[in-house]
């Protein structure tokens, strides 16, 4: 009881005198200074609060990992000067003092930060609503705290050893920077989350999030670990006489001591295992999917049941072929989460097993020639590795590559999408497609099937044929808004209630021009759109025949939104609002170009960050980027206007004559070669000379046609020809 | 007894020579003077009588406990006030206080707060920060921490060294008063406090015990070595040259000087008279001899 009573005294005094310290303030108001200053407040708008929780808790881990040096090593070493000799003559405990200190320097860190909350909260709060606040608040509580306290833990251990503030603060110090020339962060957070914590508001911190959870334990419990061998030379190196420890205490030291190692090896061993789990190499071609043969394959059924409640998927495979030899070898390409149980045949009799990346199939010679349908059951949970995560830090091919797992399921969130290795041969059409959902009721289901049928206990969801490249979303986190005739599916936090309408409203407006001009087959005008948000999806799918999009729920688009430079020039082109909208138009037609057929590297360039744009391995699609970049800026008329067109054919028209035009501002143009402006020239020439439904009727004729394959220039003016009567100008 | 010292002997790690060598005291209820040039070990020896710091050799027991086997329970005992000290400027007196009391596990620490408060006169001035009082006041509310746990041992450690003389007045009578009904180890070089507050002394000299008894042993033991004279130009180069002088001051008549000096030898060169030794005399005399000693040896 009195070294609880130590314990509570000493934190409460310690902070106490750290507060009424002027330079304690001095410190945390430099800290929160630069913190101010790394603000970038014109791109805050666009922010998803997650994200802006996880920049500024990052942030703060680094100023805030500084201060804790200094007032740290200052509080721990203050009274260990000859001039404190009185203290340590009155009856407490040592080893209880210096928890007790420790207990106070964290005090002291979370009042000094206080202000810098309540700032960040208040911006929050202003851009988000006032639920944002307990999300800072988690964030927060799991990057800084467990960071903080782990550079307190070892200021002890340093100042112990040193005895001197100023030298611990400075090596300290120079850890810190050191590790930050070195672009590593101090917990190592980006290390164990090599590609980011990925901040989604639908499924928490991502799909890394054990990964985080145990970095974070690790370094609490490196800190007790440190905590404890600074009590350990406390007595060591210290003058002070105390009586020896008792047995109970030795006892409890040792304990504590012992569970604490045991906690690290488990935590590390455990990050090891989920680790690996996650380390699975991305395809040396991540669009081989593509160019991948199913001509074995007579039919192709799913019948699978996806359980929130055990995130796990079960089910089977039925497909049909006809071996023409004893032996076969069918690609397979299954989620490493997955796992084929069982193989079966009908007729019987076929031995069948997985070998790495291959269906190895032994039929007895009777059945050669017959039909023979196998089945294979799988089961598991969809991995998500850590290479598919949505950012930055990924090859050129991977950054463009569909989201390979193409589907997640936890207890609160779950989406799918047609092409992905949660099913073995995504390459392959599909016959039939039967999803079991077994989850809790959410406020509302985003689906495409043809039929719908409820159970007791789970909904199944039926497509009787090749299923569009949406299936499913649904979260419990999402938020529902109607705009127009849309209903949007958004995840809470994504977007500020000020921006909302300025990022999502082109979308309507672009589905509803599709309908009129594109579509050839007319759905009833009540059917209204859905728009969902996704997380980790690459870039956007369509149906039109259901009117569902899937949009990607992280998306950068505040460098077409936000351009200071832009905003000061007077043509409507360089409007950053305009050329959004614009750019929504050129991703809502690809969506629709490829919800037919897949068609990779066309969405692949439809990347909504500049780096992905100008991608080499993508050339020779001239015409192809042509008559989309063309038709999209005519269906984002009513969007931008007349002036917009006119000023982006003439910006096109100065591209092709002035190379340097390409460094310019001017943002669309510049992202094409010469050959397509100029195509997109010339086709702004045919749209002024035939009359637009029979531009319209051109850009129908060649979609259904030659879909995502690009004509070369002479083929494609000889079918302008044909179709409109017209050549091209 | 409060205070027992057996041969106790501190040799710092890389020091050449003991700090302490075989010093033994004893002291009991009053005032018991420590005194000793800088560097004498007084401080040391306090040190370790708190705990602070083990000695190499011999054992300190205060009220029965062994210092070293049983800090745990020396340290209710005593109270400390330390020779340099730093308080938290932050705080006010009274937190400050507060704070020592519960560190030492003090039960109803406000009422005793108050009672130490208006013994060393701060009452007034408890709401105060430490960093707004004077040198004086610092003094007083250190000596205040000590009393908290109303300790039957005080420890004090060179204690009026920079206060202005009627805070030197004030803290010695405040140590009196504190030594009617406690055991006070006055640790100081200046022999003007031990006058002032002790009976007994023990004076230490190079980590050794040079005398310890009571005061009036020690000014005996100058008796007949106190002269005091009126000297020539000549005759004061010759006392200068040849003894300790322990207070010289000029005379109105040019190159005179009336001057007070410690000889062993009678004086016959010269016209002088045998004075009554003062403690500080005989401190003075003690010391000048240890150190002939040292050199002749």
């Amino acid at each position: 009881m009195s070294h609880l009573k130590t314990l509570v005294i000493t934190a409460y005094y310690e902070w106490k005198i750290q507060i009424r310290q002027r330079s304690t303030w001095v410190v945390a108001g430099l800290f929160f200074l630069v913190a101010w200053m790394s603000i970038d407040y014109a791109k805050l708008p666009l922010d998803s609060a997650i994200r802006f929780a996880l920049g500024t808790a990052q942030g703060m881990g680094l100023f805030g990992g500084l201060f804790i040096v200094i007032i740290g090593a200052t509080g721990f070493l203050r009274e260990f000067k000859p001039g404190y000799n009185f203290l340590w003559t009155h009856s407490f405990s040592t080893r209880v003092y210096i928890l007790g200190k420790f207990l106070g320097i964290c005090m002291t860190a979370a009042t000094a930060l206080l202000p810098v909350g309540l700032w960040v909260a208040s911006l929050m709060v202003n851009l988000h609503g006032f639920q944002s606040v307990f999300l800072q608040i988690k964030v927060w509580s799991v990057v800084l705290a467990p960071t903080l306290v782990f550079i307190l833990a070892v200021t002890f251990l340093v100042g112990l050893l040193f005895r001197r503030p100023l030298w611990t603060s400075l090596v300290l110090l120079l850890v810190i920077v050191a590790t930050l020339v070195m672009n590593l962060d101090i917990t190592h957070l980006i290390g164990f989350a090599l590609y980011g914590i990925y901040g989604s508001s639908l499924i928490g911190y991502g799909p890394d999030n054990l990964l985080v959870t145990l970095n974070r334990f690790f370094y609490l419990e490196l800190s007790v670990l440190s905590l404890l061998i600074v009590l350990l030379l406390a007595r060591i190196l210290t003058t002070r006489q105390e009586n020896k420890s008792s047995p109970v205490w030795k006892l409890i030291w040792g304990t504590l001591t012992v569970v604490n190692l045991i906690a690290i090896f488990y935590t590390a061993s455990n990050f090891q295992i989920e680790s690996n789990r996650l380390s699975e190499n991305p395809p040396s071609n991540p669009l081989e999917a593509e160019a991948m043969d199913c001509s074995f394959m007579r039919s192709y059924q799913i019948d699978l049941v996806l359980n929130q409640k055990t995130k796990s998927l079960d089910g089977e495979v039925v497909f049909l072929l006809q071996p023409n030899a004893i032996s076969q070898q069918i690609p397979i390409r299954l989620n490493g989460g997955l796992n084929i149980s069982k193989i079966e045949s009908t007729p019987p009799g076929v031995k069948g097993e997985v070998v790495k990346n291959t269906l190895v199939l032994n039929f007895p010679a009777e059945l050669k020639g017959r039909d023979v349908s196998i089945t294979l059951k799988y089961a598991g949970s969809i991995n998500i590795p850590r290479y598919a995560y949505d950012n930055l830090f990924r090859s050129q091919e991977l950054s463009v590559a569909p989201f390979p797992p193409g589907g997640y399921v936890d207890d609160k969130t779950i989406f799918l999408v047609r092409d992905g290795n949660w099913h073995p041969f995504s390459w392959c059409a599909l016959d039939q497609l039967s999803i079991g959902w077994i989850g809790v009721p959410n406020s509302g289901i985003v689906q495409t099937a043809d039929r719908m049928v409820s159970y007791p206990d789970r909904v199944t969801l039926i497509w009787d044929q090749q299923p569009p490249l949406p299936l499913l979303a649904t979260s419990q986190n999402y938020d529902t808004f109607q705009m127009t005739e849309s209903r949007f599916f958004v995840s809470p936090d994504n977007i500020s209630d000020r921006e909302f309408e300025v990022v999502y409203n082109s979308y309507p407006v672009l589905l509803k021009q599709i309908d009129l001009f594109l579509q050839e087959e007319k759905r009833s005008s009540s059917q209204p759109y859905q728009i969902a948000t996704v997380p980790l999806l690459k870039y956007s799918l369509y149906d039109p025949s259901t009117r569902i999009y899937l949009l990607p729920e992280s998306r950068d688009v505040t460098h077409l939104l936000i351009n200071e430079n832009n905003e000061k020039s007077q043509t409507v082109i360089n409007s950053p609002e305009l050329l959004y909208r614009r750019w929504v138009a050129t991703d809502v037609l690809r969506a629709w170009w490829c919800s037919s057929n897949p068609c990779l590297q066309l969405q692949a360039e439809v990347g909504y960050h500049p780096i992905q744009f100008g991608i080499s391995g993508f050339e020779g699609k001239t015409v192809l980027d042509a008559l989309i970049s063309y038709a999209s800026l005519q269906l984002a008329e009513p969007l931008v206007g007349q002036q917009f067109i006119a000023e982006e054919i003439a910006a096109r028209q100065h591209a092709m004559e002035d190379p340097i035009f390409f460094t310019s501002l001017v943002q669309l143009p510049s992202l094409y070669s010469t050959e397509t402006n100029s195509l997109v020239v010339q086709l702004h020439g045919l749209w002024e000379q035939a009359d637009p439904e029979t531009f319209w009727q051109l850009v129908r004729e060649y979609h259904r046609q030659f879909g995502n394959t690009s004509l070369s220039e002479e083929d494609f003016a000889r079918f302008v020809l044909k179709v409109t009567g017209f050549e091209l100008p | 007894m409060s205070i027992i010292v057996e041969k106790v002997s501190k040799k710092y790690q890389g020091a050449q020579s003991y700090a302490l060598q075989d010093v033994s005291i004893t002291c009991s209820m009053g005032v018991f003077g420590l005194l000793g040039p800088n560097g004498a070990g007084k401080t040391t020896l306090m040190r370790i009588l708190t705990a602070l710091i083990s000695p190499t050799s011999g054992r300190a027991i205060i009220q029965g406990y062994n210092v070293v086997d049983e800090p745990d329970k020396v340290r209710p005992l005593i109270g400390y006030i330390p020779q340099e000290y730093t308080l938290y400027p932050q705080l006010t007196v009274w937190e400050f206080l507060d704070y020592m009391a519960k560190l030492s596990g003090l039960k109803n620490s406000h009422q005793r707060m108050e009672q130490i408060l208006l013994q060393v006169g701060l009452s007034s001035d408890a709401r105060r920060r430490l960093r707004n009082l004077s040198g004086g006041m610092k003094q007083r509310v250190v000596i205040a921490q000590a009393l908290l746990h109303d300790p039957p041992v005080l420890l004090v450690d060179e204690p009026t060294a920079g206060l202005d003389p009627a805070e030197r007045v004030r803290f010695r009578n405040l140590l009196s008063e504190l030594g009617r009904e406690r055991t006070v180890l006055l640790s100081t070089h200046i022999v003007e406090d031990i006058t002032a507050t002790c009976r007994q002394v023990t004076v230490l000299f190079e980590g050794q015990i040079a005398f310890t008894g009571d005061i009036d042993s020690l000014i005996s033991s100058a008796r007949g070595k106190v002269w005091k004279a009126h000297l020539s130009p000549s005759e004061w180069e010759y006392v200068r040259d040849a003894n300790l002088i322990v207070s010289s001051c000029p005379d109105s008549k040019p190159g005179f000087m009336d001057v007070k000096f410690l000889s062993t030898d009678s004086q016959s060169l010269f016209e002088s008279e045998l004075v009554s030794p003062t403690i500080e005399d005989a401190y003075l005399l003690l010391i000048s001899r240890r150190k002939s000693d040292r050199e002749s040896s």
